[in-house]
């Protein structure tokens, strides 16, 4: 009786065990992958004191499983070189918030695999505001709904994306940035048949984020423009500063190579001060030489060491 | 390619008829609306009456648009056609060419090419070609897109007869604008005459003999009530003449044009991040991990005292933010028993203490490389397959990490208020590029048995 219904349902209890392997199986492989896109990662805003404004951000669970995704909001300030936030362990800014029923910050919510989902942000500034430039990041962190539990030594591991949010209030939409350059290195003297090296710093000391735009240019000694170099938009926040890069490679650092450069060159760079349409100039210059050191000093070295031989030769063989 | 519709015969018919355009684009003309400024890209057009175009549907990025009063038109090019009633140029409107009522004009012009067979033989006869036209002879050939309406352009076209055949030995073609009206409506006239018998089913189409081609018509504005994507179309008659100039044989042939499609997307700026396990035995960071990980843990489980511990995630990150991105981590606290707090750099026996490698001068700042298990603790390295940037990788061999193998870096420590440390990342847009984060642990022989736990978050920003 009992082999009968082995026999019977033998097969079909092999055929469910091996589903629930499966998917099992396929649960854990599927919980071994998150993957969250967020859109805009970066986004510039401008508003009025006693004025309220709502963007949008969109998530997408690009992942196989679901996720649990906590939005909050944290402080950034600028690295001062790069562009890269650095994150503050705070939020200040009071006036934002997620403009949707039950949601808001540190408040969780589920995404399914494959689904979007559109966070009205809205900001609301008292008339009472001064104006000024807030940076802050709105923080996704994302980790699987369904959390493994498990006792044992481990490290948790959460994934969590930024979206920045720079925020401008000011009563007029006038760009009140104010760039200047504040160093340019370089080697003061270089072989002539190496090329001219060289970085700069730019700092806004205005009151409003605004892109660096203008040259870097390199003048021989007759006053002659011999190279010129775009300098890639970059934003610099509010009392920031950030190193300039040349538009074409996007390179930090700025080169003019020839086969041989001889005599005083003058490394000049123009930056607007800002966006405006009759935005002043700000003009910093530095100056290098390039003379021929290869060709001086071997053979130099070549006498010193010869001279050094000779002397050593007569000490040991007196006359 | 233009499009042919349909052959009508009239008396006897040339058959296999087909007439072509090399570009069957509609010309745009149309004229400024109110509000237009002069030293700004901006054009807002009539969207209401006056001018055939109502829509920038029939301009498209690139297209070669003049601007003005008649008689002192300036030559633009459009860079965008959004929405219908604005586009935006290239360079800036001239003063002058932003009044009210001043003319937009974009022309497009085609090369025609038409084929047949013909029907009969005549001797000493003509192939005519007849195109719609205005009626005047200086508004029909003014260089000015005309509503429905082919212009004959400012200078005679070429007319481009076949090579002579048997039978056939052709002129130089002819064109005369406006020249012939027909029922009411006007046509140029684009001719080859030949000497000759001619011949019954002759093909010019291009491959048994040549066929004729009419360079430079400009095509047509949109007729009156044009509706955006639906052709208007202009019957083009194709006559067979004897030496008296009388119609022996003729077809028509409508041909459309229509404005070209517009194919729009919208690519928002976004960044992806993903955290994924990596399988234990996995050879990565020159060391063989021992355990699977997932996206949201590493679970190292029972761990040996006597040998380190290995285990790897992937991280990937994915981002069109023109900028680039970067990505940090930081841990909450030391690996505490059951989570409990490790207070600084805490050596208690409840605690699995971050390394400090080899030489004692590993930090959350510092790498030093970790080979010798006489050193315990937990740190995490690099092996990057495609990042732009990373600060040190499992096998870098400078500096503190001179002479090792496995180069690691202990996790920022939240709880001991040290910042987050950027892991990789990249000045510029990324295309899924990826790192393996290497975790090692060891824990002291002190350290006392049960479970030990901490959290690590990677962060993924655009960088603005």
């Amino acid at each position: 009786m009992l082999n009968k219904k082995i026999k019977k349902f033998g097969p079909n209890l092999f055929l469910a065990s091996v589903c629930f392997f499966l998917s099992v199986s396929l649960g854990n492989a599927q919980a071994s992958r998150i993957n969250l896109s967020i859109s805009p990662p970066v986004t510039y805003l401008s508003i009025k004191p006693g004025e309220s404004k709502t963007y949008q951000i969109r998530a997408e669970n690009l992942g196989d499983s679901t996720l649990e995704i906590t939005p909050s909001l944290l402080d950034f300030e600028a690295d001062n070189l790069t562009g890269q936030p650095v994150v503050k362990q705070t939020g200040t800014f009071k006036y934002i918030q997620i403009n949707e029923g039950s949601s808001f910050f540190g408040e969780s919510f589920n995404l399914e695999p494959k689904q979007k989902k559109t966070i009205p942000i809205t900001i609301d500034i008292p008339r009472s505001e001064r104006e000024e430039e807030y940076a802050m990041t709105i923080f996704f962190t994302f980790k699987n709904k369904i959390d493994e539990q498990q006792k044992e030594t481990q490290a948790k591991v959460a994934g969590t994306i930024g979206s920045n949010l720079i925020l401008i209030v000011t009563k007029n939409d006038l760009d009140r940035g104010n760039i200047i350059v504040k160093n340019i290195k370089s080697m003061p003297i270089i072989d002539s048949f190496m090329p001219i090296r060289f970085t700069a710093i730019a700092e806004n000391i205005g009151k409003n984020a605004t892109p660096a735009s203008g040259s870097a240019k390199i003048y021989d000694w007759q006053n002659k423009e011999v190279a010129q170099f775009e300098v890639h938009p970059d934003m610099i926040l509010a009392d920031s500063s950030r190193q300039l890069r040349e538009n074409e490679f996007l390179s930090r650092e700025f080169r003019y190579k020839k086969p041989f450069l001889l005599g005083i060159y003058r490394i000049t760079f123009e930056l607007n001060k800002n966006s405006s349409l009759d935005s002043e100039i700000i003009t910093l210059n530095k100056t290098i030489v390039a003379l021929p050191l290869s060709i001086i000093i071997l053979p130099l070295s070549g006498f010193i060491l010869y001279s050094g031989y000779r002397l050593v030769l007569i000490k040991i063989k007196p006359r | 390619m233009g499009i042919s519709f349909f052959n009508r015969a009239q008396s006897a018919s040339l058959t296999n008829v087909s007439v072509t355009l090399s570009n069957p684009r509609l010309s745009f003309r149309g004229s400024l609306a109110s509000g237009n400024i002069a030293g700004t890209s901006q054009v807002i057009i009539n969207t209401s009456s006056n001018h055939p175009s109502l829509s920038t549907a029939q301009l498209q990025e690139g297209d070669s648009i003049a601007i003005g009063e008649a008689g002192s038109l300036a030559n633009y090019t459009v860079s965008t056609t959004n929405p219908a009633s604005d586009f935006t140029l290239t360079s800036v409107l001239a003063a002058g060419d932003s009044d009210l009522n001043d003319d937009v004009i974009s022309t497009q012009s085609a090369a025609l090419t038409v084929r047949f067979t013909t029907a009969t033989a005549i001797n000493n006869g003509r192939f005519r070609i007849l195109v719609p036209a205005l009626a005047s002879d200086i508004n029909s050939a003014d260089g000015i897109p005309d509503s429905d309406l082919y212009d004959f352009g400012s200078s005679a076209p070429t007319v481009t007869c076949p090579t002579n055949i048997s039978g056939y030995a052709f002129t130089t073609g002819t064109a005369t604008a406006s020249a012939i009206t027909i029922s009411g409506t006007d046509y140029h006239s684009y001719e080859c005459a030949y000497a000759g018998t001619g011949g019954v089913g002759t093909a010019f189409d291009g491959t048994s003999n040549d066929y004729i081609t009419i360079s430079n018509v400009i095509n047509p504005a949109p007729e009156a009530g044009h509706t955006t994507g639906t052709a208007d179309t202009q019957n083009i008659v194709i006559q067979h003449l004897d030496d008296g100039f009388n119609v022996d044989d003729s077809t028509s042939v409508a041909v459309g044009v229509i404005e070209a499609v517009k194919v729009t997307a919208s690519v928002p700026a976004s960044i992806s991040f993903s955290i994924a396990g990596v399988a234990a035995s996995t050879s990565t960071c020159g060391i063989t991990t021992d355990v699977t990980t997932t996206a949201a843990a590493v679970p190292f489980g029972e761990v040996s005292i006597s040998a380190f511990n290995n285990a790897a995630q992937t991280l990937t990150v994915t981002t069109n933010a023109v900028n680039g991105y970067a990505v940090t981590t930081l841990e909450n606290d030391q690996l505490g028993l059951d989570g409990a707090t490790c207070t600084g750099d805490s050596t208690s026996n409840s605690c699995i203490r971050d390394s400090i490698g080899d030489d004692s001068l590993m930090s959350h700042l510092a790498f030093d490389n970790w080979d010798s298990t006489a050193n315990k603790g937990f740190a995490y390295s690099i092996d990057n397959d495609d990042a732009n940037t990373i600060p040190f990788e499992y096998n870098t061999v400078t500096g503190n990490c001179t002479g090792g193998t496995f180069c690691a870096k202990q996790f920022a420590d939240a709880e001991d208020s040290q910042t987050a440390q950027t892991i990789f990342s990249s000045a510029t847009v990324a295309d899924a590029e990826n790192i393996n984060v290497c975790y090692r642990v060891l824990p002291d022989v002190v350290t006392a048995a049960g479970d030990y736990e901490n959290f690590i978050t990677y962060t993924a920003t655009a960088t603005f």
